[in-house]
């Protein structure tokens, strides 16, 4: 089922989403990240399960010791340490002694694949951790956004007249509030207890459906209202609602379906910044390990490398491969019927759709 | 047309009533507390008296009425810790502006001209590598781009150049007669200015002379003629200071937003070049570049405008996100260097600043720039696709704001 009215079924769309190399690598990303939401609670009580509980993401603590001897003068970094870094080791250390110094945060390792951050924590075993919630808030961002927006553009559809033009407003208002800015004035307004990340996620959908993503597929539901096959199933005695849900509804979902994952992406970066400025209460998102990470390297004096870098490529990983989908869902919305030659022009047809 | 634009704005003006309204109980009732908590504990008399005295006792109601009846006379109130409104903001606006407005000059013409080279032809490395660029600049975490950045100044001693002029050099500042907004407003209008005039001569010679100007020569040009203005205003070498200064904001909005424009563009490149009027361009034997700058390319701008239409509000949240990225980067050990990197405080830092203190009275009125931009944009941008596309025109405007 497509916009463009092709006969083009679900084999095709999968066909046609899969024809896209970039599509498809952006599903297995995606999968990867799903993978890692699976295998983090397995490793912790398999694996990674001891005693001291090293590998916990939000208590673990494991820093690698090394010694070094305490001289005035510092010719040998890795075997050498001054006096005034030695103290606050072990406060009665002085000049010529051997000193035992805790490495955090630690370059990656054997035991820390990608290093431990400035508490200690394995951050590895803490990026595995912030998968779930990251889902969390794209989900039901995605989820909301594209019931929203569906419930908005076919109303408009299907009653046209006043309850388009009130809709049509709500989502000319809300869209000069930008769901992203918004969230995060939000989380810091609001200093974290409300926003879990399903809060986060679901005050994100409504913001970001009933602007952006509904006035993208009000003027979709427009164009396939005006459509023959609409009047003549109105002919034929339909009511508005067995229209709306049986002969709109479909149209609208690989439409949808982009807009939910642009909410995805935008919910994350949001949800991320928000962690990132310590506006969250979550201890195990990608973006308050990174505040972490910057927040307390002034304390070690070392900039924790691993922990940004970690943080943000998940982050930004995770985007991209919503992204990807993203640009195989639209072949398979706006491609799917390019087998048939459509009735008016073909810029004209996508014009419309994209507007 | 007139009527169109004159419908337009009254629609516009419309929205934007509701969309105050909704800006100041939402600031007023969602988030929890006000200026006078914001203060610290204090006895309960003193913090009656402070709200007596701001005029936060009243009814919301009322406070809102007040509010918006001087909002009509353009007097958006006084903030509580800021003096005027409309002074913070008009200070904020200006860095705001011209880091918008450059980045994405910069990001539509860098994205525009690999979009529709990559979209042009068919699959090849050249075209597989730009999306995955596109893609990989269109996703980076901004934060972690704006430390990176930064970084990567302060450890390559080479490119100290840049770091260096990250700061406004105060000694060309003290005998100026000009303060660094008044520079800013005068870069911005300067900048805009001749962007319409160059477009007007364009369309001008394209009218009379059925001629285009060659694109190297208008970029030229568009670089070209503000530095020629501000030399003859005098302000050169502190427009190149100030610029300087906010050279790595603009950068790094445009790394964010050129992958965008690029992947839109060439999307829309692939389906525009199936059609039947490019392959009768071909057939008529023009050259490869006539068909690909004027038959297909103008056609496949129109997807990329209205996509923008949208997209607008979007660019200014990262533009804040990365303001305040990089003013947070005082966090970095290296403090005492990092400062030199602030950017001029713009909108992000007054949103964030004002929310820290609930200045609700600024913080609403930095969400009402926000607003007030992005319609702006947003209408100009629709009576642009209008003029483009007369369908829009007749049809009395159906995606009307």
């Amino acid at each position: 089922m497509t916009p463009d009215g092709g006969t083009a079924g679900p084999d095709n769309s999968i066909k046609i989403f899969f024809s896209n190399p970039i599509a498809t690598v952006g599903l297995a990303v995606i999968l990867l990240f799903a993978l890692m939401v699976v295998i983090h609670p397995l490793l912790m009580s398999t694996l990674w399960s001891g005693e001291r509980d090293v590998y916990d993401p939000v208590t673990g603590y494991d820093a690698p010791i090394v010694e070094a001897t305490v001289v005035e003068q510092v010719t040998d970094p890795a075997t050498e340490v001054d006096l005034a870094t030695a103290r606050i080791a072990d406060i009665t250390s002085s000049v010529g002694d051997v000193v035992e110094l805790t490495v955090q945060p630690a370059p990656p390792s054997g035991t820390h694949w990608l290093g431990t951050d400035v508490f200690g924590r394995d951050v590895f075993s803490m990026i595995l951790a912030g998968a779930w919630p990251t889902f969390l808030v794209g989900l039901s961002a995605a989820l909301v956004s594209a019931v929203v927006a569906v419930v908005f553009s076919i109303s408009s559809a299907t009653f046209k007249g006043r309850v388009d033009r009130a809709l049509s407003r709500v989502s000319d208002v809300l869209l000069l509030l930008p769901a992203p800015l918004a969230m995060i004035i939000l989380a810091g307004g609001t200093t974290g207890e409300f926003l879990t990340p399903v809060n986060f996620g679901v005050t994100y959908g409504v913001l970001a459906g009933a602007s952006t993503a509904a006035i993208v597929l009000r003027s979709h539901a427009l164009a396939t209202a005006e459509r023959p096959f609409i009047d003549a199933a109105r002919v034929s005695g339909a009511s508005g609602w067995y229209l709306a849900r049986r002969h709109l509804l479909p149209h609208m979902i690989p439409l949808a379906a982009v807009t939910m994952v642009s909410s995805v992406v935008g919910a994350v970066v949001a949800h991320g910044f928000a962690s990132w400025l310590a506006y969250s209460d979550d201890l195990t998102n990608w973006g308050a390990i990174m505040f972490v990470a910057i927040g307390f390297s002034e304390l070690q004096g070392v900039f924790a490398w691993n922990v940004l870098i970690g943080g943000a490529a998940a982050i930004s990983l995770f985007c991209a491969g919503f992204y990807m989908v993203s640009l195989g869902l639209k072949d398979v919305a706006y491609r799917g019927g390019e087998q048939q030659r459509p009735t008016r022009p073909g810029w004209v047809r996508r014009i419309e759709l994209r507007a | 047309m007139a009527r169109y634009v004159f419908n337009r704005l009254l629609s516009g003006l419309l929205t934007l009533f509701l969309f105050v309204t909704l800006l100041f109980f939402l600031a007023n009732l969602v988030i929890p507390g006000d200026f006078v908590t914001s203060l610290g504990p204090m006895s309960a008399d003193a913090a009656a008296t402070l709200r007596a005295e701001l005029g936060l006792d009243r009814p919301l109601f009322q406070q809102y009425l007040d509010w918006v009846t001087s909002l009509l006379s353009l007097d958006m109130g006084e903030s509580f810790g800021q003096g005027p409104v409309w002074e913070a903001v008009r200070f904020a606006l200006a860095p705001t502006l011209v880091v918008l407005v450059i980045g994405l000059m910069v990001a539509f013409v860098l994205g525009g001209w690999l979009g529709r080279t990559a979209g042009y032809r068919e699959s090849s490395y050249f075209t597989g590598s730009m999306t995955f660029i596109a893609i990989v600049c269109l996703t980076l975490f901004p934060p972690a781009l704006a430390i990176a950045m930064e970084q990567a100044i302060l450890r390559n001693s080479g490119w100290s150049a840049l770091g260096r002029v990250a700061e406004i050099d105060s000694a060309a500042w003290l005998t100026s007669q000009l303060s660094p907004n008044q520079v800013l407003w005068r870069i911005f209008f300067v900048f805009l200015a001749s962007a319409l005039v160059l477009w007007l001569i364009e369309s001008l010679v394209w009218r009379f002379g059925r001629r285009r100007i060659p694109r190297g020569v208008f970029l030229i040009a568009m670089l070209g003629l503000p530095l020629l203005i501000w030399s003859q205003m005098g302000i050169t070498g502190l427009v190149l200071d100030i610029a300087g200064s906010m050279s790595l904001l603009i950068l790094a909005v445009v790394i964010l937003t050129f992958g965008e424009v690029l992947l839109v563009t060439k999307a829309s490149m692939d389906d525009v070049m199936l059609e039947d009027y490019v392959m009768v361009a071909r057939a008529k034997g023009l050259p490869e570049h006539q068909v690909r700058d004027r038959h297909a390319a103008r056609t496949a701008v129109l997807p990329v405008l209205s996509r923008f239409t949208v997209a607008i509000p979007y660019f200014l949240t990262g533009l804040v996100i990365l303001e305040v990225a990089f003013g947070g980067a005082a966090n970095l050990p290296i403090a005492d260097i990092t400062m030199r990197f602030h950017p001029p405080v713009g909108l992000g830092s007054l949103l964030f600043e004002s929310l820290s203190n609930q200045d609700n009275p600024l913080l609403i009125g930095a969400f009402v720039v926000v607003g007030v931009l992005t319609l702006f944009v947003r209408i100009v941008l629709d009576v642009v696709h209008a003029a483009l596309d007369p369908r829009i025109r007749f049809s009395g405007g159906a995606n009307d704001a």
